[in-house]
This record gives structure tokens, sequence and C-alpha cells, in this order.
């Protein structure tokens, strides 16, 4: 299917930014160069975007450009992985996890917790705390994410199933289809792409605050 | 960090610096990236050049692109990827074979100037009085052609133009100065069109058509 794509004006209009504006985020790379789609008009070459996510993007933009430098902003959205180095007390600390945590095997020995890492507990805490799954669920979801998180280009979708009691967790993209047994209920979707934002968000606003 | 100092005819693979200062006849073989870069002569890059801050006064190429916050221009520079900055300030020529980005830019040209694309904040593209420049001017090889800016499209907030060659200019207050020539022309709030520069179309972007995006 095609995108629905939004011309820079009315984009500008419907937003309410300035020209200025989105040249500057575009320079520091808040707006990915592939958004911007160049096309002839009767007008002269005109440039699009696809709606949805320009718009999501930008909405972001403005609400965070408060907390956050714009160049922190950049490290946000693009999509490398932040560096950080941290321990599971400092992320309880930051209040990026909640204190159930603490209790998932081997994590308190943790000396440095990379991006990765953190956003496998910060999943798993956010399973936890809806009262979803409980802790040796959790283990057994990091661990599977530990071991297959990174095979995936972009950020998989973690779906979770449970079975008779049985609880069990696949990675799947935002593409591709699945149908599991009808006995299985879905006990939660959930992407990791969102979340990775979160965190890294909430990092630097942490960080800067 | 290294400073980096070329001076007479000399040249370097180019790396991380902070200070670089060329003057004379220097060669930057890859790509540079520091915290100021000071060009008193010429100086040819093959790679990019990534700066807080770039003084040229000379002549200046570049066949990669140039990434800065504030780059200042005196003299000559062709660019043959594109220029991104805060503040890009010129007293001269230029050429770019890219998208020139900059929040605040002003140029006073001599001679021809050519860009891709010109977007930014304020933007004031005026020519210098050639009168003053033009013998000195005449004994410089190397120059760029055409009296005019030559450009495809010009977008910001805050514009002012004086004898730029454009298909479309878009902005929000957009001020024609003498001899630009403007196929089209589109604005948000206020316009002035001096009497001797060509506008073939003009239309106002009212907030009315907001509305109606919105149903369709």
């Amino acid at each position: 299917m095609e995108e629905e794509l939004i011309s820079k004006k009315d984009l500008l209009q419907l937003t309410g930014i300035s020209y200025g504006a989105l040249y500057r985020w575009k320079r520091k790379q808040l707006i990915p160069e592939e958004w911007f789609i160049k096309k002839s008009m009767f007008t002269g070459q005109e440039t699009f975007f696809p709606k949805d996510k320009i718009l999501e993007r930008i909405h972001k933009i403005q609400e965070m450009k408060e907390d956050l430098s714009l160049d922190d902003l950049a490290e946000v959205f693009s999509e490398k992985p932040m560096e950080i180095q941290t321990t599971i007390q400092e992320m309880i600390d930051k209040g990026i996890v909640t204190e159930a945590c603490q209790n998932i095997r081997g994590l308190t020995l943790e000396k440095d917790i990379d991006f990765y890492g953190a956003l496998y507990i910060v999943i798993c805490d956010k399973l936890m705390s809806q009262g979803l799954i409980h802790l040796t669920e959790a283990e057994m979801i990091k661990e599977q994410l530990t071991e297959q998180y990174r095979d995936f280009k972009e950020p998989p979708i973690i779906c979770v199933y449970r079975k008779k009691g049985i609880c069990f967790c696949l990675l799947t993209t935002q593409e591709s289809v699945i149908q599991v047994d009808k006995e299985a209920r879905t006990i939660a979707t959930v992407s990791a792409k969102a979340l990775s934002d979160d965190l890294k968000s909430n990092w630097g606003r942490n960080e800067y605050a | 960090m290294h400073n980096l100092s070329l001076v007479g005819i000399s040249s370097t693979g180019g790396g991380e610096y902070n200070n670089v200062i060329i003057e004379g006849v220097g060669k930057i073989k890859g790509d540079i990236s520091c915290n100021e870069i000071k060009v008193d002569g010429l100086v040819t890059t093959k790679g990019d050049i990534k700066c807080s801050t770039m003084n040229v006064k000379g002549t200046c190429t570049v066949d990669g692109s140039v990434n800065g916050q504030f780059v200042k221009l005196e003299g000559l520079m062709t660019v043959h990827g594109g220029l991104e900055a805060e503040d890009f300030y010129v007293n001269g020529s230029f050429k770019m074979d890219e998208v020139l980005n900059a929040d605040s830019i002003q140029i006073n040209f001599v001679y021809g100037a050519f860009a891709k694309e010109v977007y930014g904040e304020k933007i004031s593209i005026k020519k210098l009085n050639a009168e003053a420049f033009g013998f000195a001017i005449d004994l410089i090889p190397w120059r760029h052609k055409g009296k005019m800016f030559n450009t495809s499209c010009i977008e910001g907030d805050d514009i002012y133009l004086e004898y730029v060659e454009t298909d479309v200019v878009r902005g929000q207050n957009v001020n024609v100065g003498p001899e630009c020539r403007i196929r089209r022309l589109e604005y948000h709030e206020t316009v002035t069109v001096h009497p001797s520069a060509q506008v073939t179309e003009m239309c106002k972007m009212n907030a009315e058509s907001e509305g109606d995006y919105e149903h369709k």
C-alpha cells in the first residue's frame, strides 16, 4: 500500500512550525533525509513527507524539546543505541524501572549493563508491573531477548502468549503475520521501538535535568 | 587534541584536530574534523569538513560537504557536496552543487554565485557594489560566471533577495529587491517587490487552506 503523503506547505500550516524550524531539525537529523520526497509539480518542485510518520515525529519533537536539547533529541530518534553503562541500582534510582526487577536472577551482580541490557529489563519490568507475567517468566523472556533481539534489523514486536497456564514469547516484525493456537491467549504485545524511544528520552531527561 | 598548521605549500591526510590553520597553499586529502579551521590562501579538500567555526579568506575547494556551526567566507569557495551551518556569512562568491542549509544566511556576493537550493530561517542575499570591487575582481583568474545568484529554490522565514534568479521562493515574509527574476513566489504573510524585479507568478498561502486540508 502506498503511504499517504503530505506536502510541505500543508505540513507547516497543520503543525504551525516555520521553515526555519523544519530545516534546523533536518540539519540536526531529527527528521531523516529519506522522508523528504521531491516531486515535480506544475508549481515547480515540491517536497512531500510520509504523513503519519512526520506528524508523529513533529508532535514528539514539540513535546520533548522543552526538556531536551536538539542534540539529545537527535540521539533519541537515531536508530543507533545510546552509549550507556549502568547498573540495575542506577536504573531504579533514575525511576526507569521498578524495584521488582531487582529480583531477576543475576541482575544485581551485572556491572556494566549496556543499552540493550537496559532495554530488556525495561521490557520485563513493563510486563511484570502490569501483572501479566511473574518473575520466573520475566527471567525466561529476558534470556530469550538477550539471545535473539539483535538478530532483528529493526526493533521487533514482542508477543507474549499463555496456553494452559504456560507462558511463551515470540519475537516478530511489524509486517509478518503469525497465527497461534486457538487455545493460546495473547497476554501482551509490546513494541520494542516505542520502549526503546521512551528509554532514550527518559535517560536523556534524567541526565540533563 | 593537537593543533595543525600548514604554512607554505603543504598537504595533510586529514583527521581530528583542535585548531587548524592553513596559510599558503594547502591540500587536505581526506576528511577533517576540528574545532576551528582557518584558511588564509588556497586550500583544496578531498573529503568532508566538520568543524564548529570555519573562516576562509582566499580560495577554498571542497569535494565533500561542509558541516559547521559558524562558517564565514571572504573570497571564493566551491563545495561539491552541501553545506550545513548555524550561521553562514559570505563576502565573495561561491558555488555549491548541493543544498545550502543554515539558520541564518547572509550573503554579499560579487559576480555570480550558485547553490542548488537554499534553506534557512533568515536569508539575506545581496549583491556587493561591483564598481568598488571591479578592478580587484578582474585580477582573479578563476571566477564564477554570470552576474546573478542562481538557485532553483529558496525557502525560509524572512527573506531578502537582490539579483537572484530562481524558480521558486517560499517564505513567511519575503522582500524582493532589485533585478530579481523569480518564476513563482509563495508567501504566507508579507511581500514587497522592487519595481525592477520580475516575478512571474505570485500567490499568498492563506490560513484558510489549512481547514480545507483536514476535511479532505
